[in-house]
């Protein structure tokens, strides 16, 4: 699906940023390669959404740069980074109340499909017909691939968390994004749920698509991502493959605290 | 029935003439713009055609010309308007709609300073009137479907969320902007068409309440909240006649009660009852056909997932 190009799908260069004069990244350089499975832990606060928020572009870097497929994405906004063919879900589901699972996850394939001609997407219906129909069909086979189709008519509130964190993601695979972003995917999930979540970010992966997984359960990111990130206080602390990379020092000592490296 | 057409003809033609304005503030609730400036539009498309008409201009391209020119200087205004977020764009839009009243009151000969202008030739009939309010839904219903519906509901529910699926958050609600704007100024001029007159009142503090309360009580997700809370709100006091001069006080009770108590307004209410009422009303369908009322299962995309790849090896 994808060719290997050799320019990285993303390249982080000396991130900071400054949140009222706290450091919630400071001097962050990261790359991440085309096609595979990038995971990014940490304690509590130390950097990761924060992260996340700045490649997509919806927090401005204090200093430091961010490329996206090779191209310097720094003036440019969230919408255009979005239309390079990033998706990203968020840490606190963002759903639309009033509208179904399928037209929630609907949301995520508008833009590829229609582009972005207000005047007709509005006045024109016999020219968003076909484009209509291809939006619902990528939206279902998102919602297909989470097995979410029996729900696709529900409203998304009367559904389970986890189920909610679901469409989030089917939300950002019907864009058919060659670079995603999944902060916390399976928060609240049960453990069957995170399972499944897990076998599809790996099919994805197989498939081409690159990713960046910020998650809790480093169980979890040691079984299925190709190198870890550890940040801890806005460091980027460790960058190795999963098994090695819980095993250094560092690492142990920001997750389990001084004095406990025995125990790990 | 002709009888009582022509003793309500005032009612009808001011609820025709308030339905393209309700909508213009429901467009923007909906799409999370708490914006009164259509109002201030609707003053200026009022005058405009008023003047343009009475120095002899035709009435159709007297009421283009302000609709599009208000359209335009909307969508100028907002562009440092729409960084303002919630009840600080009201307040801002708010004290907008108050200058232009200022403004006409002391625009001298051309505006008719405090009495306004009087003896605007008459331009459009009930039918004309019907036609416009019937373009302004068209256009309206259309902005909730589709891609450009879901994007605008989507703002409402987070701006991070919309522009991270690629829309451009700004150019969406500059146009809401100007849309909405001619749709005020669209039924200024059909105003100051029917009635022939307009004061610098006409679109001052009184108009922002009665059009707000429209949009609210009818409900704002939907054209249709919009189009409801019109009717209410036109034959309310006629229902009511003791309600007289506390017709504003009313008013303002029935949106504190409203936004408290059925925040989805009549509409939502509807909704919800239908809901409810829905499963009860159909007893008589054959059992297990279809399941819950929704459309069959569609098997096309499952057909359509790829076959599943071998999974990596855990290393």
């Amino acid at each position: 699906m994808s060719a290997v190009t050799g320019v990285p799908s993303l390249e982080v260069r000396d991130a900071a940023v400054n949140l009222g004069g706290v450091k919630a990244l400071d001097g962050v350089s990261l790359t991440v390669q085309e096609g595979r499975l990038y995971g990014l832990a940490g304690p509590n606060g130390s950097g990761k959404s924060t992260l996340l928020a700045a490649i997509s572009r919806l927090l401005d870097l204090t200093s430091g740069s961010i490329l996206v497929g090779g191209a310097d994405v720094m003036r440019r906004s969230p919408f255009e980074v979005a239309r390079m063919g990033l998706a990203r879900t968020f840490q606190t589901v963002r759903l639309m109340p009033q509208f179904s699972v399928l037209e929630n996850a609907m949301l995520g394939a508008d833009q590829p499909v229609y582009g972005s001609s207000f005047v007709r997407q509005w006045l024109m219906p016999w020219w968003t017909r076909s484009r209509e129909a291809s939006v619902r069909a990528r939206a279902e086979a998102a919602l297909e691939r989470l097995h979410l189709m029996d729900l696709r008519d529900e409203p998304p509130l009367s559904l389970s968390y986890g189920v909610q964190r679901k469409v989030e993601i089917a939300r950002a695979l019907a864009a058919e994004p060659r670079l995603l972003l999944l902060d916390e995917p399976t928060a609240g999930m049960n453990r069957a749920e995170r399972d499944e979540i897990g076998e599809l970010l790996l099919r994805l992966r197989n498939e081409g698509v690159t990713q960046v997984l910020v998650e809790h359960d480093l169980k979890m990111m040691v079984d299925i991502c190709d190198h870890l990130y550890v940040l801890d206080s806005g460091h980027l602390i460790a960058s190795a493959r999963p098994a090695e990379c819980i095993r250094e020092p560092k690492v142990v000592e920001a997750y389990l605290g001084r004095g406990r490296r025995a125990a790990a | 029935m002709n009888s009582w057409y022509f003793s309500h003809l005032t009612l009808i033609q001011g609820m025709l003439i308030s339905v393209p304005l309700a909508l213009s503030v429901q467009i923007a609730l909906r799409s999370g713009v708490f914006s009164f400036a259509s109002i201030g539009f609707y003053g200026v498309g009022a005058y405009g055609t008023g003047i343009l008409t009475m120095r002899g201009w035709p009435v159709l391209p007297a009421m283009l010309l302000m609709i599009v020119v208000s359209g335009l200087v909307a969508y100028l205004m907002s562009a440092p308007l729409i960084r303002l977020r919630g009840l600080y764009l009201g307040m801002v839009t708010f004290a907008f709609d108050l200058i232009l009243t200022v403004v006409a009151t002391n625009g001298g000969e051309l505006t008719g300073g405090a009495l306004g202008l009087l003896g605007v030739p008459l331009g459009i009939g009930t039918g004309g009137l019907l036609a416009a309010a019937l373009v302004a839904i068209l256009a309206v219903s259309q902005l909730e479907r589709r891609a450009v519906g879901r994007a605008l509901v989507g703002i409402k529910a987070s701006e991070e969320l919309v522009m991270s699926v690629g829309v451009d958050l700004k150019s969406r609600k500059r146009t809401v902007f100007a849309i909405s704007a001619a749709l005020g100024a669209l039924s200024g001029s059909l105003y100051v068409l029917t009635f022939s007159t307009v004061q610098p009142t006409s679109a001052g503090f009184t108009l922002i309440i009665t059009t707000l309360t429209m949009a609210v009580i009818g409900g704002t997700s939907s054209w249709i909240g919009a189009v409801i809370g019109t009717v209410i709100i036109t034959w309310l006091p006629t229902l009511a006649a003791t309600i007289g001069e506390y017709q504003h006080l009313v008013y303002g009770v029935v949106l504190v009660l409203v936004v408290m108590y059925a925040p989805e307004g009549v509409l939502g209410a509807l909704r919800w009852l239908w809901r409810r009422l829905a499963p009860r009303l159909r007893p008589a369908r054959p059992p297990a056909l279809v399941p819950s009322g929704g459309p069959p299962p569609d098997r096309g995309a499952a057909a359509r997932a790829e076959p599943v790849p071998a999974d990596r090896v855990k290393g």
